[in-house]
């Protein structure tokens, strides 16, 4: 099993939840640990948090304004998935990639992400 | 609604409707973990929910707050539903949204600030009869309540505004020219006020109308 350490930034409660609880199951059938090592709600945090916590990869909430603005500041070599606005679509890791937001995809692009690290 | 085979508890069908499949699918997961739940459906329009109501008949219909119509839609839930209960997840605990959706007719909701634990902990409580609230919330409900039925009260009176008016006037103690001279109005219209709120109420003397009003004042503080 692959460890992939995760932070959840500005992600609603449930929704939190149910990646950490759905997503990271499917992700464990694709032999990938999903760590959650921070969650994040207040952006003025955000940096200095995951400065020192350096996770392989930051999942932004569909707050995606915020997203944009701090995602240029981030550690270098930091993953980004997106939850779109909406939560249909699931945005990152590279620029202008997109899918459907589903269980399934979410995994894939964990699996993706933890191969590529 | 199933019977298991094993201890003959009564299971429970479910339905999520949300436009978000990701939610559909993750909620349907987790509604399994509710140990009354036996199926979880899905539905991503009210098309769907509706043809799943009647086909299906759940018993419990967890509504996206997010999914287009709001409380409207779960009003049509309900009354489509038969004898579905509707659960509204994420609703922001303020009290103007938690009037809204009881108004609507809901079974509970679910405050957008939960967890998945708290989820399937507070459904299972409104499948009790039960919905965890703050006190601000559940004192609105109550206002709301009492609200609700000073204006059924109001409404089912056969009297008009005017002479609803004259009659606390009249059960106070007041005479006709006393009350002519309160609202600004002439002696004669007040005669005719009075005289036709007797009418309707089928009394015959003043005395009568403050006996009235008084038995009239006791229920109102009694409910």
């Amino acid at each position: 099993m692959q460890e992939l350490r995760a932070a959840l930034i500005l992600v609603p409660p449930l929704l939190a939840d149910l990646v950490r609880h759905v997503a990271a199951t499917r992700a464990a059938n694709l032999d990938i640990t999903l760590s959650i090592i921070a969650k994040i709600d207040d952006p003025a945090e955000l940096v200095d948090l995951l400065g020192r916590l350096a996770p392989d990869l930051v999942i932004f909430g569909p707050s995606a304004a915020v997203s944009r603005a701090t995602e240029t500041r981030l550690p270098r070599g930091t993953r980004v998935l997106t939850l779109s606005a909406d939560l249909k679509r699931i945005l990152g890791p590279d620029e202008g990639e997109s899918a459907p937001l589903t269980p399934e995809s979410l995994a894939q692009r964990l699996r993706e992400i933890s191969r590529s690290i | 609604m199933q019977h298991t085979d094993t201890d003959m508890s009564v299971m429970l069908d479910a339905v999520v409707i949300s436009e978000v499949r990701f939610l559909r699918d993750c909620l349907a997961e987790i509604m399994i973990r509710v140990p009354q739940i036996g199926v979880c459906r899905q539905a991503a329009t009210l098309d769907q929910a509706i043809e799943l109501l009647e086909t299906a008949q759940p018993d419990i219909v967890l509504q996206d707050v997010a999914f287009p119509g709001g409380p409207e839609t779960a009003s049509r839930l309900c009354a489509a539903g038969h004898h579905a209960r509707v659960i509204v997840l994420g609703v922001c605990e303020t009290e103007e949204n938690v009037l809204a959706w009881a108004e609507a007719g809901i079974a509970g909701y679910i405050p957008n600030t939960a967890s998945v634990d708290d989820l399937v902990a507070l459904i299972e409580q409104i499948e009790r009869g039960e919905q965890p609230c703050s006190s601000r919330i559940a004192g609105s409900l109550l206002r709301r309540v009492a609200t609700s039925k000073q204006v059924a009260l109001q409404e089912s009176s056969p009297l008009t505004l005017r002479e609803r008016e004259i009659l606390h006037l009249v059960g106070a103690g007041l005479c006709n020219k006393d009350i002519a001279r309160r609202l600004g109005i002439s002696l004669g219209t007040t005669k005719t006020h009075v005289h036709n709120l007797l009418g309707k109420l089928n009394l015959q003397r003043r005395a009568e109308v403050m006996t009235h009003v008084h038995k009239a004042e006791h229920r109102t503080a009694l409910r």
